[in-house]
């Protein structure tokens, strides 16, 4: 159903609105800090002098509302300030390991999603299936991602040993970079080594983020497709004479899907939450990783932007999964 | 001629709880017969069990021949080629009995696809032929929408086209009226018997309402608790209906037209 | 005129048969006790440092020491006693963060739920906006910028996840104004702050028991979780995450190190989502709990 222009303008106008609360935020949590935050960094037995130039630098010393409004303008024109630590621009230090991230999410939403669907539609369809997962079910939902990660490491990195327990690649491969991402790149760079290193690599780390996700899709699709198979139209599909695999996998599930799209979009931001901590148990070079060092170290700045870059993505993805959800779902009113 | 559907013996439980008890009865072909009796006597079960729709947890005993086959021996996947095909059902509430997520088109389309080896553009003309014969006036544009656009009486009429689709030989009409306005109704049941003479089709027409089946119907069987108490001529309905039960039907009846009414 | 409309199913607590209920509640009851006495029935002390007796397997394990049940750590600390401080130090995190959590949560969801209006309105922008920020990234910025230490913790979970709380609360105001006896109520010209503390509040306490278990088990995560990155309670403090963190480095060696403590919290996070559930499925199995 075509989405009205009205409508997408809408979204986009909400969208712009809780980027700009979320901004507020990012800004705020840098200016609440008890005592001074540029002597928070520097640390001890730094010149009067230096202070102050970083003072200004950070306009600490301007009316708040100044301040908030530069930094705004900053955001526009992608600027992040510059990194207390590194000493480079903030912005390209955040994209130069944003694809890591964005890969791992990636590959962890494709995994979560298709496992999540075919056990929620195998529950709904078999008892017995059914009767096995609800128990373990809790089990996925109720341990958070960092558990699950740390589980997997001793299973099947050092127990096992199956899968290698840190990095994105076996040392010493090397694929140019084209896109950031490594089992793109190396497809494309035809490097079969890589590929299988690669995938080997982001294989624990997304599984450790999918459980939870999985799980979850898993519960909603069973008690929907539960309730869809109960109509009056599935027996309408079925008094057409179709199959049962038809019935279940085309008509029924698409009517069932609408919740777990919903679902879904809330759950994303949980996700990039429990990424950064298991980016920080597997040595994943992505943002996650660099919040930590950063925070480690104090750099407010790059702290800042890597809150805004991830309050960025969850914003972006709700908004394409909200236009997502209208195509599914034909009843949707576009006001 | 032989007959299109005898049902012998015909009896439903669900958990030691038998809600159709021992029923018999015929259906001829291109006759419409009315299954008349109140909620839960049965109807329902009955219409549904011949096409084999009933909740898993039914129990289902005795014969449904139909065209000489005991549908009751066949296997599912036989079955699936008699329904939609030779057997087609349609439902009380017109909107429910159609997918939301899916535009009418496909819904008509599929069926004609599935079973008469249409390809798209052949199915889809043949479908807007359908709409027009049950009188829906710009075919097109309803073919594009989706069924909760709709109001119910166009969803009935959209839902008697899937029915008549492949031209069956039986259509069972599960209280196609109940959830339907007076005035809707009566347009509903002109289009089943206008669609029966063109078609030749027999219905399995199952209703509470005596009037509306002593309208539609050639004949008229009485149900109660789940048994058949007896099959009338309608035309003879006050006359030869000798069960007490029917005569209490009789009785109750608002407005029986009497005389004047064209059966 | 206090009308009660969900109750438990069975007349009492002691009705209440499910097998979930009574595992989550037997382990958990062992936890808060451990927590509750540890200081008192640790044998040793858990900072205790031994460089002698480092690194020991546990005592039924070749090599190791009956003084010290489950080994040691690389420093010569006694692990069963670091893990029993270590409940004392979640159950102190959970029971303060989730009551901090809650009595929060519960006044703005009756507000944004029983008042309506520009402060539900104003209310739910706000939630909305923190929920686009992941918990556990705000969680860590927030550390980053108060410091470490077991009461930031505390403040930081309540920080991030009031909104939840909050969410769900209103949603149970709303479905209990519109009941019939609350209309009644206002009919009858009780004040509104009769009606909420007299007629809302007990109808929503059992969704917020509900929430205030599975906001302990989300507690206990997230302490693990901030002091195994190093951002939890100072390194003088015994906790989980801790000990798990110095356990990974020694995976290949003593495994136990890790195992222990990672089996301790997964055990009873499950434990108290367990109990959560349990009193979830008795009360109204169609609760939406999970955000």
């Amino acid at each position: 159903m075509p989405v009205t222009t009205y409508y997408l303008l809408k979204r986009v106008a909400q969208m712009a609105v809780a980027l700009l609360g979320a901004s507020f935020i990012s800004f705020t949590l840098f200016r609440i800090l008890p005592g001074d935050p540029v002597s928070l960094m520097v640390g001890p037995g730094v010149t009067e002098q230096y202070i102050a130039e970083l003072r200004a630098y950070y306009r600490l010393d301007q009316p708040l509302v100044l301040q908030y409004f530069y930094w705004l303008i900053d955001l526009l024109t992608l600027n992040l300030g510059k990194s207390f630590r590194y000493g480079v621009d903030v912005a390209p230090l955040i994209l130069e390991r944003l694809p890591a991230t964005l890969e791992l999410v990636f590959v962890t939403l494709v995994i979560g999603v298709l496992l999540g669907i075919s056990t929620g539609v195998a529950a709904a369809v078999k008892r017995r299936i059914d009767s096995i997962l609800q128990s373990i079910s809790l089990a996925g939902l109720a341990i958070p991602h960092f558990l699950w990660a740390l589980i997997l490491v001793v299973l099947f990195a050092a127990i096992l040993r199956v899968f290698p327990a840190s990095g994105r690649i076996d040392l010493g491969l090397e694929i140019p970079r084209v896109t950031g991402f490594y089992l793109v790149d190396s497809i494309l760079a035809g490097n079969a080594e890589a590929f299988i290193s690669s995938l080997q690599h982001i294989l624990l780390p997304s599984i450790s983020l999918a459980i939870g996700m999985m799980t979850l899709i898993q519960r909603t699709l069973r008690s929907s497709m539960i309730d869809v198979l109960n109509e009056d139209y599935i027996i309408t599909d079925r008094m057409k004479g179709h199959s049962e695999t038809y019935i279940v996998f085309v008509r029924a599930l698409k009517n069932a899907l609408m919740p777990v799209i919903t679902i879904t979009g809330v759950q994303f931001a949980f996700l990039m939450g429990g990424s950064t901590v298991v980016e920080k148990i597997f040595g994943w070079p992505g943002i996650g990783n660099l919040l930590f060092t950063a925070v480690q170290y104090r750099d407010y700045t790059l702290v800042q932007g890597i809150l805004m870059v991830y309050a960025l993505i969850v914003i972006v993805t709700n908004f394409i999964v909200d236009i997502l959800y209208t195509y599914i779902n034909p009843k949707v009113e576009f006001k | 001629m032989a007959k299109l559907l005898k049902v012998q013996d015909l009896t439903i439980s669900f958990q030691q709880n038998e809600v159709v008890k021992n029923v018999s009865f015929e259906v001829e072909r291109g006759e419409i017969l009315g299954l008349v009796g109140q909620s839960g006597a049965g109807k329902s079960m009955t219409g549904r069990a011949i096409i084999r729709l009933l909740p898993s947890s039914a129990h289902v005993s005795g014969r449904i021949i139909f065209k000489e086959h005991d549908l009751l021996t066949l296997k599912e996947k036989e079955m699936r080629k008699i329904r939609g095909k030779e057997i087609t059902m349609i439902q009380q509430d017109p909107v429910a009995s159609l997918n939301p997520a899916f535009k009418v088109r496909d819904q008509i389309t599929d069926i004609m696809k599935l079973h008469l080896k249409l390809d798209n553009k052949e199915a889809v003309n043949r479908a807007k032929n359908l709409l027009n014969e049950v009188g829906i006036p710009n075919p097109e544009k309803v073919l594009l929408k989706y069924p909760h656009q709709l109001s119910g009486g166009l969803c009935q009429r959209v839902a008697i086209a899937i029915a008549f689709a492949c031209n069956p030989s039986l259509v069972i009409a599960d209280e196609p009226t109940t959830a339907l306005d007076v005035i809707t109704q009566g347009m509903v049941v002109n289009l089943m018997k206008k669609m029966q003479q063109q078609f030749n089709t027999s219905i399995i027409f199952i209703t509470h309402n005596l009037a509306l089946a002593a309208n539609i119907c050639s004949r008229i069987a009485v149900m109660n608790d789940g048994q058949l108490l007896e099959t009338i001529t309608s035309k003879n309905i006050l006359t030869e209906s000798s069960h007490p039960y029917t005569r209490i039907l009789l009785s109750s009846l608002p407005t029986l037209r009497r005389g004047s009414e064209n059966t | 005129m206090i009308v009660m409309e969900k109750t438990l199913k069975g007349s009492s607590l002691n009705s209440l048969r499910s097998k979930k209920i009574l595992v989550g509640l037997v382990i958990v009851t062992v936890f808060v006790f451990t927590g509750l006495t540890a200081p008192y029935i640790a044998p040793h002390d858990p900072n205790k440092q031994s460089l002698r007796d480092a690194n020991l397997p546990p005592a039924w394990v070749e090599g190791g020491n009956p003084s010290y049940l489950m080994g040691t750590d690389s420093l010569g600390r006694d692990i069963f006693s670091r893990l029993l401080h270590g409940a004392s130090v979640a159950l102190y995190v959970a029971a303060t963060a989730t009551f901090l959590t809650g009595v929060v949560g519960t006044i703005l969801g009756i507000a944004a739920g029983y008042i309506r209006g520009k402060i539900d309105e104003l209310l739910m922008r706000v939630v909305d906006i923190w929920m686009s920020f992941p918990p556990v990234i705000l969680a860590i910025a927030l550390i980053s910028l108060l410091g470490t230490g077991i009461n930031n913790v505390i403040l930081a979970i309540a920080v991030v996840d009031w909104t939840r709380f909050t969410r769900v609360v209103r949603s149970e105001v709303l479905a209990v104004r519109e009941k019939d006896f609350v209309a009644s109520a206002r009919a009858a010209g009780f004040s509104t702050n009769y009606i909420i503390w007299r007629e809302i509040f007990p109808n929503i306490l059992p969704t917020i028991i509900v929430l205030a278990t599975l906001e302990m088990g989300i507690a206990v995560s997230v302490e693990v979780l901030l002091s195994f990155v190093g951002l939890g309670v100072k390194p003088t403090t015994p906790s989980w995450g801790t000990m798990i963190s110095d356990g990974l480095s020694y995976l290949r060696t003593s495994p136990t190190m890790l195992m222990f403590p990672l089996l301790t919290t997964m055990v009873v996070v499950l434990s108290l989502n367990l109990l959560g559930d349990g009193i979830r499925e008795k009360i109204d199995p169609k609760l939406e709990v999970f955000r």
